[in-house]
């Protein structure tokens, strides 16, 4: 009895982080998408209000992902997001969509890697 | 640094609350795949101690899933005798009657000297004493003496029991503590145990170890400090 119950709450867990995770990478590419978006509408207002939430809503969402993603995936995703602020408001766009499009990379391959596939397995 | 502490303690404590949902069979007697398990749990453990980038369920996941799956292992082994001779295989005779059966030996590649070794464990040390000697799954070695050779009992002997009780002595005080259920068991009074005490003139908590049996035989070892006071 113990062992089953064991198991149905390890693939509920499971099944928490493989969501936490799918939820995590579709706010994160929304965001990036709508601030890829601005700067191309050349709106750096708008830029640095956007990269403002996207860094507030990675430091809420990072203390979660600890528990469950290497954290040096994490920290590499942190180091990122903490050059976007500066990147935004002193208008450096190249660097900034290049941050952009490697931490879109990242996150993507973070639930890539999340997936419960026979590519993962082996 | 601390954190590769308190990781070492949660897993510690993890694993510990992991061998206690396998069970005892899993200290004392260890079928291939309770060791697969109790190796893989080892190692498991170590890599969130190792690594403190690794987060501490990377490696709790793991080890509650192999001991649930161990335990389920166990529950269908129990029904189902098919899967258990497959899983765990069959126990096999290597002596019968003295004579030493080669080619299982071989089969299970023993050589002499760990047949020897394992014959001396159980306090034998001539093969022609053997009547049968198997070798059970988990690996070790069971013995059956030839009937000259057995150890002989009171009933061969004809004694007579003659109240000698059945049951084994049992421990009454741990460490000054009463066990009231061992007690019961060998029929005693509280009030028995008191007047023994007194004559002593020791209280509960001077008593290292009593034990007793039904006849009310029993053995006490006062605490040290007390023995000295």
């Amino acid at each position: 009895m113990i062992a089953c119950i064991t198991l149905v709450i390890i693939v509920m867990v499971c099944g928490w982080s493989v969501i936490q995770v799918g939820q995590l990478r579709d706010r994160m590419q929304a965001d990036i998408t709508a601030i890829t978006d601005a700067i191309v509408a050349e709106d750096y207002d708008e830029v640095v209000w956007r990269v403002g939430q996207l860094t507030q809503y990675w430091e809420q969402e990072e203390r979660h992902l600890m528990h469950i993603i290497r954290h040096a995936q994490i920290d590499n995703i942190t180091l990122g997001v903490s050059r976007l602020t500066a990147m935004a408001v002193y208008q450096n766009t190249p660097d900034l969509m290049a941050e952009l499009a490697s931490i879109s990379w990242q996150v993507s391959h973070i639930w890539e890697s999340e997936q419960p596939s026979l590519k993962n397995m082996f | 640094m601390s954190v590769v502490v308190l990781r070492t303690i949660a897993l510690y404590l993890s694993i510990v609350l992991a061998l206690r949902i396998m069970g005892k069979r899993q200290l004392g007697e260890l079928q291939p795949t309770e060791l697969v398990v109790t190796l893989l749990v080892s190692n498991i453990a170590t890599l969130s101690i190792e690594d403190t980038n690794v987060p501490l369920l990377g490696s709790l996941l793991p080890i509650f899933t192999l001991v649930s799956c161990e335990v389920l292992m166990s529950v269908i082994c129990l029904k189902s005798n098919t899967l258990r001779k497959i899983i765990s295989g069959n126990p096999i005779i290597v002596i019968r009657d003295g004579v030493i059966d080669q080619k299982e030996l071989k089969d299970l590649r023993w050589s002499i000297d760990d047949l020897n070794e394992q014959l001396r464990v159980n306090g034998i040390f001539d093969i022609a004493e053997v009547a049968l000697a198997i070798v059970e799954t988990s690996g070790s070695l069971t013995t059956y003496p030839k009937f000259a050779n057995r150890p002989a009992t009171a009933s061969m002997l004809n004694v007579p029991q003659d109240g000698e009780p059945d049951m084994p002595p049992v421990t009454i005080i741990s460490d000054g503590q009463l066990i009231r259920d061992a007690l019961n068991i060998c029929n005693l009074k509280p009030e028995w145990l008191d007047k023994v005490l007194d004559e002593k003139k020791l209280k509960i908590q001077d008593v290292f170890l009593m034990t007793c049996n039904r006849r009310a035989q029993y053995f006490l070892a006062i605490k040290e400090g007390r023995e000295k006071a």
